[in-house]
C-alpha cells in the first residue's frame, strides 16, 4: 500500500457552445487582462478574434495582448516572447488556443510568472521545487486532439543546448479550465486525425503498462522523478486508460468516416480525460522514445508515434503480458477476446494494435513512415532517451540489445 | 450550469496518508478547523487514531460530533453556528454518511450565506459562486459511498420533510484514505459494502443516459478493485491492505453512481430505507441484482462497450452465443453465487424486514414521482422486482 496522489484538477468543459462559458469562468478565477495566445492558422481562420470577442463581451474582462505563435516552434525562444508581452501588457491569466508546443509553452509561461523564476532551464533541472508565489489562471483551448496537454502538469520544451526535448513536470503546470470545441477542432484533416488517434492510443497503453513494463532507465535519474512517476501510477489511472481504449476504434471509424463536431469533440473529451487521469502523457515508454526518435530524426512528435508503439510493444511483449490481455478486452471486445486463447491473449492484442496502427499508416499517412535506423541514430535515439523522465529505476532489466532490435 | 471555481478532488491514498496529508491541507487554506463527525466514529475511538496520525499539526478548533445515523435539519444548522461563531475556515469530515452529509449542507449553506436549511423549500443552489470552504474526508470503514458525491439528503425530522441536494457546490476537495482507519469488520459487513460498492460501479455504467467520464473511469475502476480483492478481504479480514483496497473501491463507485442520473434503485431504495429504517447499502444490493436481470437495454445500449469496461476478471462469464446482455447479467450472477460460498450476505427484502403488503404502496409512490420527472417504469415492473426481491 505504497502512498499515492491522484488529482485531476483540470475541470473539461465540453458543452456545445462551451466558449459562451468562457468570461464566467475567468471572472470566477479573479482574472481581468488576459493574454490570448494563439496560432497564425486559427487566426486566419477567425477564431482567435471570435475567442476575443466572447471574453470581451462580458464588459469586465479585457484582452491585453493577443500572441501568435505557431504549434511547432522552438520553446525556449517562445517563452521569452511571450514572458515579454505579458509582462508589458500587465495581464493577470492566460488563454491559449492551439495545440502542440504552443500549449506547452503558455504553460511554462505560468510556470515562470507563478514561480518569478524567469530562467527556463532552471526547471530542467528535475530536482527544482520552486514554490508558487503568485496565482494566475490559465485556460485551454485545444485546437487538435492526441497529445493531451491541454489537461495535464507535464511541458515539453526542446533544449537547444543539448538537442534534446525536455519534459518539465511541475502541478503549477496544470491548466485550470480546458474548454473543448467541436467546431475548433473539425479543422483537423484524415492525417492529423490518424495521428491524434495513435498518440492517445500511445497514451492509453502507456498508462496502463506503467507499472509492469520493463522499465528503461539511467543510475543518474533524480528521486525527484521516480517520486512523480510512482504517484501517477495508480489504480485509479488504469480505469482513465480502459475507458479511453473501449471504443477508440469504432470512434476513430465513424470520425473518419463522417467527420462532424460533435465527433471530433468526443475523441478530445477521450484525450482530455485520459490525460487529465494519467496526468502522465509523458511518462510512458512510448512517449519516451516517440520524443527521442522526434529529436534525432527532426520530425514532429506526431510523426514519431507510430514507430515508437511497434518499438514499445516488440520490446514490452512478455513484461506487460497479463496487462496487454486485459488491454485486448478494452481494445477489441469481449468477442474477439473471448474467441482468443488465454496465453496468446497478449500477443493478439499487439497484433490488432500493429494492425490498426499499420491502417492508419497506409491509409493517411503513406509517405511519413520511419522505418530506417542506421546503428548511429539507434545510439543517438539511446542517448536521447537518457534525458527524459519516463527512464524508471532499474538500470539492469534494460537490455540495450532487444531495445536496438526492436528499434 | 454550476461554477464552483475550485479543482476537482484529489486523493491522498495509503500508508502514512494522514501523516503526509498536512502539508497539502495547510496549501488549500485550511488555518482553522472545524471537525465534523458522527458519535460512532468517536466511540470506536476512529477520531482518537486520526488525532495521533496528524499529529497536532492542524489547527482544528471546534469539533462537531453530536450527529446520529441520521443527517438532520437541526444537526446541520447547528454545526453551520458552531463553524460561525468559531471564525472557521475549512472542514475536516470523518465517519458514516451522517457526517459527510453535514459537513456538505454546512459548505452549502455557508456559500448561498443562508442559515436554516428550510429556505431551500423555496429556492434552488444558486449556482455560481466562487466562495471556498475547503472540505477534507477522511473515510473509515463505516464509509457509505458518499465521501467522494456531490449528493446530500438531510432530514427534517419535525415536519417529516427531506431535502435532497445534488450540487457542485458540495464537492469535497480532498480525500485521505489512510489504512490505519480501516478496522477490522465481520465478513458478512465487508460483503455487504463490497457488493454495494460493485452495483453502484455496474449501476452507474449501464445508465442509458449521457453519463460524466470520470464517473465512468471511477465505476471500472471500482470494479477493478472489487473483483482483485473482495475474496481475499473476506476470507483474510484482518489484511489492511486489501480493506484499504474495498474501502476506495467504495468511494470510487459512490462518486461515479451519484454523478448519474437518479435512476429506479435508487428511488426504490430511498423509500424503502426510509420506511423500515433497512440499511441503504443491503436494500438497494438486494434490488440490484434481481434488476440485473429483469432489465432490458435499449436497442441503442453499447452492452458490448460495458462489457469491456467490466473487464477481464476471474468473474466474468462468456459462453457459447450468447448475447451481450447475457453476459453482463451472468457475470454479475456469478458473483454473487461466489460470495455466497463465502459469506451468507443479506440477499433478500424479506430479511431486512420489508413487508409485502406495502409493495403496491411503494411502487405508487415511485411511478408518480418518476412520472413528474420522466422516468420510465411501469407499475408492473416495480413490483415484479420487488416481488423478485423478496
Amino acid at each position: 500500500m505504497k502512498y499515492d496522489e491522484f488529482s485531476n484538477g483540470t475541470k473539461i468543459i465540453d458543452d456545445k457552445n462551451a466558449l459562451d462559458e468562457l468570461p464566467t469562468v475567468l471572472l470566477g478565477l479573479g482574472a481581468s487582462k488576459i493574454m490570448l495566445i494563439g496560432n497564425q492558422y486559427l487566426h486566419s481562420l477567425g477564431y482567435i478574434d471570435k475567442i476575443k470577442n466572447i471574453i470581451e463581451g462580458q464588459g469586465k474582462l479585457q484582452v491585453a495582448s493577443v500572441y501568435l505563435g505557431d504549434d511547432f516552434s522552438d520553446g525556449e525562444s517562445i517563452v521569452k516572447d511571450m514572458y515579454f508581452v505579458y509582462m508589458s501588457n500587465s495581464c493577470d491569466a492566460i488563454v491559449v488556443c492551439g495545440s502542440g508546443r504552443l500549449i506547452d509553452s503558455a504553460k511554462m509561461l505560468k510556470l515562470l510568472i507563478a514561480t518569478q523564476i524567469n530562467d527556463i532551464k532552471k526547471f530542467y533541472d528535475p530536482e527544482t521545487r520552486e514554490r508558487q508565489v503568485s496565482y494566475l489562471p490559465l485556460i485551454t483551448v485545444p485546437s487538435k486532439f492526441g497529445i493531451g496537454n491541454e489537461t495535464n502538469s507535464m511541458a515539453v520544451i526542446f533544449d537547444k543546448d543539448k538537442g534534446v526535448s525536455r519534459n518539465v513536470v511541475n502541478d503549477i503546470l496544470l491548466p485550470d479550465y480546458c474548454f473543448i470545441d467541436g467546431e475548433i477542432l473539425s479543422n483537423m484533416d484524415e492525417k492529423q486525425i490518424a495521428y491524434g488517434v495513435m498518440e492517445i492510443l500511445a497514451r492509453a497503453i502507456d498508462g496502463y503498462t506503467g507499472k509492469s513494463s520493463s522499465s528503461l532507465t539511467l543510475e543518474n535519474i533524480s528521486r525527484a522523478y521516480e517520486d512523480f512517476v510512482g504517484r501517477n501510477s495508480t489504480d485509479i489511472s488504469e480505469g482513465f486508460c480502459r475507458v479511453a481504449l473501449t471504443n477508440l476504434r469504432y470512434k476513430t471509424q465513424s470520425l473518419l468516416d463522417s467527420p462532424d463536431a460533435d465527433k471530433y469533440a468526443s475523441l478530445e473529451l477521450t484525450s482530455a480525460y485520459l490525460s487529465k487521469g494519467t496526468d502522465s502523457s509523458g511518462l510512458g515508454l512510448i512517449h519516451c522514445i516517440a520524443q527521442a526518435i522526434s529529436d534525432v530524426k527532426g520530425v514532429e512528435y506526431s510523426r514519431a508515434v507510430p514507430k515508437a508503439i511497434r518499438v514499445a510493444l516488440r520490446y514490452n511483449l512478455d513484461a506487460c503480458k497479463s496487462k496487454y490481455s486485459q488491454c485486448l478486452l478494452a481494445f477489441m471486445g469481449w468477442k474477439v477476446y473471448a474467441a482468443s486463447s488465454k496465453e496468446e491473449r497478449h500477443y493478439d492484442f499487439a497484433r490488432y494494435v500493429l494492425a490498426f496502427v499499420d491502417e492508419l499508416s497506409g491509409k493517411y499517412l503513406q509517405t511519413e513512415r520511419l522505418d530506417y535506423f542506421s546503428e548511429d541514430e539507434k545510439k543517438a535515439v539511446l542517448n536521447n532517451m537518457a534525458y527524459n523522465v519516463n527512464m524508471l529505476n532499474n538500470p539492469k532489466k534494460f537490455n540495450v540489445i532487444n531495445f536496438k532490435m526492436s528499434l | 450550469m454550476e461554477y464552483n471555481f475550485e479543482s476537482d478532488i484529489k486523493f491522498l491514498t495509503g500508508d502514512k496518508a494522514l501523516r503526509k496529508s498536512v502539508g497539502e491541507i495547510n496549501d488549500i487554506g485550511c488555518r482553522r478547523i472545524m471537525l465534523v463527525c458522527d458519535e460512532m466514529s468517536e466511540r470506536v475511538g476512529q477520531i482518537d487514531d486520526m488525532f495521533r496520525q496528524l499529529n497536532k499539526e492542524l489547527n482544528i478548533v471546534e469539533k462537531f460530533n453530536r450527529i446520529g445515523e441520521r443527517a438532520t435539519v437541526s444537526d446541520c444548522e447547528k454545526a453551520l453556528r458552531a463553524f460561525k461563531s468559531n471564525d472557521c475556515d475549512s472542514i475536516l469530515a470523518v465517519g458514516k454518511k451522517s457526517a459527510m452529509a453535514v459537513a456538505k449542507a454546512v459548505k452549502i449553506m455557508l456559500k448561498d450565506d443562508v442559515s436554516f436549511i428550510s429556505n431551500y423549500r423555496t429556492c434552488t443552489v444558486n449556482n455560481i459562486s466562487s466562495v471556498r470552504i475547503p472540505l477534507i474526508v477522511v473515510p473509515t470503514n463505516l464509509s457509505s459511498g458518499t465521501e467522494a458525491s456531490n449528493f446530500v439528503r438531510i432530514y427534517d425530522t419535525e415536519n417529516n420533510e427531506i431535502f435532497e441536494f445534488d450540487t457542485c457546490f458540495a464537492q469535497t476537495n480532498l480525500i485521505i484514505l489512510d489504512p490505519i482507519m480501516t478496522d477490522t469488520l465481520p465478513p458478512k459487513t465487508i460483503a455487504a459494502s463490497g457488493l454495494y460498492a460493485l452495483a453502484m460501479s455496474v449501476m452507474s455504467l449501464a445508465a442509458e443516459e449521457e453519463v460524466c467520464p470520470l464517473a465512468k473511469v471511477y465505476s471500472v475502476t471500482a470494479i477493478n478493485l472489487l473483483t482483485e480483492n473482495m475474496k481475499k478481504c473476506i476470507l483474510q479480514n484482518k489484511v489492511k491492505s486489501f480493506r484499504f483496497r474495498i474501502l476506495l473501491a467504495s468511494i470510487l463507485a459512490g462518486y461515479a453512481y451519484w454523478q448519474t442520473p437518479k435512476d429506479i434503485l435508487s428511488e426504490l431504495t430511498d423509500r424503502i430505507s426510509d420506511r423500515y429504517r433497512a440499511d441503504y447499502g443491503n436494500v438497494f444490493c438486494v434490488l440490484f441484482l434481481r434488476y440485473i436481470n429483469l432489465h432490458k437495454w435499449s436497442a441503442d445500449f453499447d452492452t458490448d462497450a460495458l462489457i469491456n469496461l467490466i473487464g477481464d476478471n476471474e468473474y466474468l462469464v462468456i459462453k457459447e452465443n450468447t448475447s451481450g446482455r447475457n453476459v453482463v447479467a451472468d457475470t454479475v450472477n456469478n458473483y454473487y453465487v461466489r460470495m455466497k460460498k463465502l459469506v451468507d450476505y443479506v440477499d433478500s427484502l424479506k430479511d431486512l424486514g420489508v413487508e409485502r403488503g406495502h409493495f403496491a404502496d411503494i411502487a405508487s409512490d415511485v411511478i408518480n414521482s418518476s412520472e413528474r420527472e420522466g422516468g420510465e417504469y411501469t407499475f408492473s415492473f416495480i413490483m415484479q422486482l420487488l416481488e423478485d426481491s423478496y
